[in-house]
């Protein structure tokens, strides 16, 4: 897989060194860390990843608010969010979608394939 | 180690959990025995400590209750009868120890210590790997045969490594597993008896490297065979597994933090109600929770805590049912959170979705809070509405925002509702206004979701009110009084998900028919297994073993009838549905295979929908039939 740089938004540290280590152990790639919707953009602005992994569920500015944030940043939204979210119900996956997210991966995510699986929805190559 | 205490006794529990905590025993409190019944049968305990004189279901009929359905845990009765005959009789009822109050709370301590390990060393399996043994009882280590002689830490190290054979362990988990909080060694220690340890294995023959270090991560016992030039797929799990072990000790404390967080909140609904604020700040923890479980691979606690979140979710005030529902949910998510992290196959898009139940109980009635807390400890997503309009919102029938949801009803719509008809133990009779509004909702349930099945539970069962029922829509009655554990059977049998295709055999000599009847069936799902030729109808049967059997009468070699007469003959077959397919339309042949045991019979020409409701029909009665506990004693 090529190098990617990712950006995990998540306000809870677990989720980020889970996701991390997932990231590193099946494809090596850059990962970056944020702990809130801010910092995420912050870091965004400043490290120009190639796909950011989003929490939904944020104390103060959530998912959603960090997303159009982001889409609204002339030096971020070219970047493609992907959701992560414990939320499973139909509706809000297809809210989700029709904001314009790059992809809504629900948790638990299978670890061993969480990279296969930005990439399929980033259409990179493996 | 839990401990599961039933007494009435507010002070005497308060105090024994107290005592009992400080021991690092985890304690359940109850204070009735149908609570306590229900607490046992739902959760594991390593002891039970009962009270003989309780509210509801005394302690020796719990006793004997439990001991009735099989349960070993040992049992400590504490109570206040000191005759000789009493102790015989709690002894008699399948107590393992009787302790008279009042008591000496350091004998108490020691008497739950002795049952404890005795449950321990009856339960506990030697250990094997390869031509390695370890008895736990008599702490003995073989290898080959041959006796290992191994000091106490070398022992630990080895009867951990053994119980966790395809774990690596760093030297800092080994620190915290093998050695006391006051000591304070340094993992040159843990090197040091590593290499004692596969010193004295390889003095007995054993390889050097039985115990092997995985480098970076820590040790492990090898598994055979493995090819270790090139990280294999289990490799990189148990990679995995261990940084995922490691980071949920690092941050395991913010899910117990958490977890205490809904604790209190679960205490806060039975003294007042919550405030909107507690409520969604509830709603967050438990969310949160959820996505830290699941990841984890904490996959009981994930499934739980998001039934949480949907209660929160979709109750502002929450009714008694509710809050006992909710503090059992939070009781059982405590248990959840001292499993270990797994490496699963996490919740696939197309994975099944947990079973969801919508219980309408406007009575709050206590059997229903039983069956609520039973189907919650079986995985159902259970949602209870204390009124029409709580179930109505529920469903969104009445919630203009959830339109696409109407648009296509099955996607969201709850897998089996349950209406409970009855008002109370005493007078089980509803109120007629209230009984025409559940009616009613019966019947708008139905009209939304024809398809859905609607469980009631009813003190009006005479064929008068089943008919009414029936006619409303109401696929499953049952007669009030019923016991929790059959109302949650016929729910798991209502909503038990198809795990595989039904399997049809047809055996026709015909093939222009046979090859009609498989173009009907086909767009069907079912499996179907076509036969022209009957002699070779036992291999095949054997080995399809077909769920229905479509059979012709009049074949060469043996004919249908006979093929009936030989599958009836044995007693595994004789519920198996067999329909016969045939030309003669005479009643004295329909006669003769009824006689010997077919379920239908249908005659030639074949109309299609007919021929597929009559077959649909028999495999629904088969397999609701297979899957009732009598039929699985019977093929048993």
């Amino acid at each position: 897989m090529t190098l990617k740089r990712v950006l995990v938004v998540d306000d809870e540290a677990s989720i980020q060194k889970v996701v991390s280590l997932s990231l590193k152990m099946e494809a090596n790639w850059d990962i970056l860390t944020a702990s809130s919707g801010e910092e995420g953009i912050s870091q965004a602005e400043i490290h120009a990843p190639d796909v950011i992994l989003l929490d939904v569920m944020m104390p103060e500015m959530d998912g959603i608010a960090t997303f159009e944030a982001l889409c609204n940043n002339p030096r971020t939204q070219a970047i493609p969010v992907v959701l992560l979210t414990a939320k499973t119900r139909t509706a809000e996956k297809r809210l989700f979608q029709k904001i314009g997210v790059s992809g809504v991966i629900t948790k638990p995510f299978n670890p061993l394939t969480l990279a296969s699986q930005i990439a399929d929805l980033l259409d990179w190559p493996l | 180690m839990r401990v599961l205490l039933i007494d009435d006794d507010d002070a005497l529990t308060a105090l024994l959990t107290q005592q009992l905590t400080a021991q690092n025993y985890v304690v359940d409190r109850v204070a009735d025995g149908e609570t306590g019944w229900a607490y046992s049968s739902t959760f594991d305990y390593d002891l039970i400590i009962l009270d003989w004189m309780l509210p509801q279901l005394n302690g020796i009929h719990l006793c004997q209750r439990l001991r009735d359905q099989g349960y070993g845990v040992p049992i400590l009765l504490l109570t206040a009868k000191d005759e000789q005959t009493d102790k015989v009789r709690g002894l008699e009822a399948g107590a393992d120890d009787y302790v008279v109050k009042p008591f000496d709370i350091e004998e108490l301590l020691a008497r739950v210590r002795v049952l404890l390990r005795r449950a321990l060393t009856e339960t506990a399996p030697v250990l094997a790997w390869g031509d390695l043994c370890l008895d736990p009882i008599s702490c003995e280590v073989t290898y080959h045969g041959q006796m290992v002689d191994l000091t106490a830490k070398e022992y630990a190290l080895l009867e951990l490594f053994l119980r966790h054979s395809h774990q690596v362990f760093g030297a800092s988990t080994l620190l915290d597993r093998i050695w006391s909080s006051e000591t304070f060694p340094s993992e040159a220690t843990v090197r040091s008896h590593i290499r004692g340890l596969r010193r004295k294995l390889k003095a007995v023959g054993a390889p050097t490297d039985l115990v092997e270090t995985v480098h970076g991560l820590g040790y492990r016992l090898k598994t055979q065979f493995r090819d270790l030039a090139h990280p294999t797929q289990g490799d990189r799990q148990a990679r995995y597994l261990e940084g995922l072990t490691q980071a949920w000790r690092a941050h395991k404390g913010d899910s117990l933090e958490r977890w205490n967080y809904l604790t209190q909140v679960a205490h806060t609904l039975t003294q007042k109600g919550l405030h909107e604020q507690q409520r969604t700040q509830a709603q967050q923890m438990a969310h949160s929770l959820a996505g830290t479980l699941g990841t984890f691979g904490l996959m009981e606690g994930y499934r739980l805590a998001l039934q949480l979140e949907q209660l929160l979710h979709t109750t502002i005030t929450f009714s008694p049912t509710q809050t006992a529902q909710f503090q059992t949910l939070v009781a059982t998510l405590g248990h959840a959170l001292d499993e270990s992290p797994q490496l699963v196959c996490p919740l696939a898009e197309n994975a099944p979705r947990p079973l969801e139940l919508l219980i309408l109980d406007v009575n709050e009635m206590p059997h229903i809070q039983q069956v609520t807390a039973l189907a919650v400890a079986q995985g159902f997503q259970t949602t209870v509405a204390a009124s029409i309009e709580a179930a109505a919102v529920g469903l969104s029938l009445l919630n203009p925002f959830h339109r696409d949801r109407l648009a296509d009803p099955m996607a969201e719509a709850p897998d089996l509702v349950l209406v409970n008809l009855v008002a109370g133990e005493a007078d089980p009779l509803l109120e007629e206004p209230i009984l025409h509004r559940l009616l009613q909702f019966i019947s708008q349930l139905t009209a939304a979701w024809p398809q859905l099945p609607v469980l009631v539970i009813t003190p009006q069962a005479d064929f008068g009110n089943r008919l009414d029922l029936i006619r409303r829509g109401g696929a499953i009655i049952l007669e009030h009084p019923v016991i929790p554990a059959e109302v949650l059977e016929v729910i798991t049998q209502a909503t038990h998900p198809r795990d595989r295709l039904s399997k049809i055999m047809i055996v026709d000599d015909d093939a222009h028919h046979l090859h009609q009847v498989t173009q009907l069936l086909q767009p069907l799902d079912f499996q179907i297994t076509p036969l022209t030729n009957p002699q070779r109808f036992w291999t095949l049967f054997t080995e399809v073993l077909p769920d229905l059997l479509i059979l012709d009468i009049e074949m060469p070699h043996i004919n249908g009838f006979e093929l009936c007469q030989v599958l009836r003959s044995n007693p595994r077959w004789q519920h198996l549905p067999i329909v016969f397919l045939s030309i003669h339309s005479d009643v004295a042949k329909q006669n003769q295979a009824f006689a010997l045991g077919a379920d239908d019979y249908i005659t030639k020409p074949i109309q299609g929908q007919n021929l597929v409701l009559r077959i649909q029909n028999r495999l629904k009665r088969y397999q609701a039939c297979v899957r009732s506990p009598q039929m699985i004693k019977l093929a048993s």
